[in-house]
């Protein structure tokens, strides 16, 4: 038996508020926004919302290019102990790459987000090994920005990226760098790029870094609609659990 | 007939600019529609004269940044639910501001001077309402300012505020007896001219 709870009159209403009572709570009733300020808003309201969807192109140099700032400058007993660290999950995340490879059995739908992009598996999965040094001896890619930082536009007309692991982790260790400094629109950035390469191995942890900096900023929608393209075309991947668990207070 | 939502999520697989221009037209709409409600309850709320406009502009812009995901109809618990967390951080930083300096609305006092009688005394009778919302926690007097003042039933707080309903209940017995204390004791205060 479900018990529905009846609402008390209002004070307002009521016979027993008395005056003084009642003379304050009709005062609210007159308060009210200025006709210009409710002119303005919608103009404005609109302006903000545009502004926040464009965050990850105008933040894009900045953040990118002071990550790199950060590599470049870092310690590099510091580098080589966080290449290993990464190392770690690249293993898992090639493991990953083949199994959902290797559940794919109908042509891929192509989606504009990186779990769809076909995650190359590499061509001896077998012999695996943590990138160590060598891989990330190999500079980043170089933010055009970092070297003319009033010409923000020009990152976006970086070259097609070479097909070369390192460079992928090079911009995933980019992505995670911006989130852990709460900068998630950067973060996109560094994915965006990471998705323009040609063949990429990575995509599980892109795809997870991805759903993270879409949550940071709101942007549950998207976030839920790559979790589910990504889970359909990956049902095994490891990813998976983490993924759902993102998305899951924003699911209806 | 598809909702509007609906119609932008088909319409955004056909035309990105076309789907924005309509997602915007919405938010227009929206903005226009319950800008006052917001307003009304961010004063409440104890967001400054000066900041509530800002504030307003702010809570409805987070809230509609999703606008595609708010079902037609339902956008005011959505606003107010943004509105609500916004006006802790509002709160955090007025109180910063007081701390530093005690400032003077030389603006506000202008127009206190030139009021008719009325409105003068509709001023005062907000200033001390605001008073003894002050004496409430946010939680109580967000509750006692959706039922008493903008007449929302249980159900739409409790959606506001993600709350149970019965939760609801509770918070407005409690915000309704700290209410009348501080009135209570305002009242005392001002004896001589009420």
């Amino acid at each position: 038996m479900v018990l529905t709870q009846r609402e008390p009159a209002r004070l307002v209403s009521s016979n027993s508020t008395d005056e003084f009572t009642l003379r304050l709570l009709e005062s609210a009733e007159f308060d009210q926004p200025t006709a210009r300020a409710i002119g303005d808003a919608p103009a404005r309201v609109t302006a903000f919302v545009a502004r926040d969807q464009d965050l990850v192109v105008t933040t894009h140099v900045r953040a990118v290019s002071s990550t790199y700032k950060m590599r470049t400058s870092r310690p590099e007993s510091l580098r080589i102990t966080r290449a290993a660290g990464f190392g770690l999950l690249l293993g898992t995340s090639l493991a990953a790459a083949v199994v959902g490879v290797g559940h794919r059995s109908a042509p891929v739908k192509p989606t504009p987000v990186e779990s769809v992009s076909a995650p190359a598996a590499p061509s001896s999965p077998g012999r695996v090994r943590p990138p160590a040094a060598r891989e990330m001896q190999v500079q980043p890619v170089v933010a055009p920005s970092a070297t003319s930082p009033n010409k923000p536009r020009e990152v976006k007309a970086t070259k097609p990226l070479s097909n070369d692991l390192g460079q992928e982790v090079a911009l995933l260790d980019a992505a995670k760098a911006a989130l852990s400094a709460g900068n998630a629109a950067g973060a996109i950035i560094a994915l965006n790029d990471a998705a323009r390469l040609p063949r990429r191995v990575l995509v599980p942890e892109a795809t997870v870094l991805r759903v993270k900096a879409l949550v940071i900023l709101n942007r549950t929608a998207e976030a839920r609609r790559l979790v589910r393209s990504f889970v359909a075309q990956a049902p095994n991947s490891p990813v998976n659990p983490v993924l759902r668990d993102l998305v899951a207070p924003f699911e209806k | 007939m598809l909702p509007l939502h609906a119609k932008v999520a088909l319409s955004e697989e056909a035309s990105p600019d076309a789907a924005r221009a309509e997602a915007f037209k919405r938010i227009r709409e929206v903005v226009t529609r319950e800008y006052a409600v917001v307003w009304r309850f961010l004063r409440r709320l104890g967001v400054p004269p000066n900041d509530v406009d800002d504030a307003t502009q702010i809570a409805l812009a987070r809230a509609l940044a999703r606008s595609e995901v708010i079902a037609p109809g339902c956008e005011r618990s959505y606003l107010m639910r943004a509105a609500y967390h916004l006006s802790f951080e509002c709160r955090r930083a007025t109180r910063r501001s007081l701390e530093r300096a005690a400032d003077v609305d030389v603006d506000q006092l202008a127009a206190r001077e030139s009021t008719p009688d009325a409105e003068l005394q509709r001023q005062r009778d907000r200033e001390l309402l605001d008073q003894a919302l002050d004496r409430l926690p946010t939680e109580l007097r967000a509750v006692l300012t959706l039922f008493e003042l903008e007449g929302m039933t249980f159900t739409e707080i409790a959606s506001v505020l993600e709350i149970p309903r019965g939760t609801v209940a509770s918070r407005l017995r409690r915000a309704r007896g700290e209410f009348k204390r501080a009135v209570s004791r305002l009242r005392k205060g001002i004896s001589p001219w009420s």
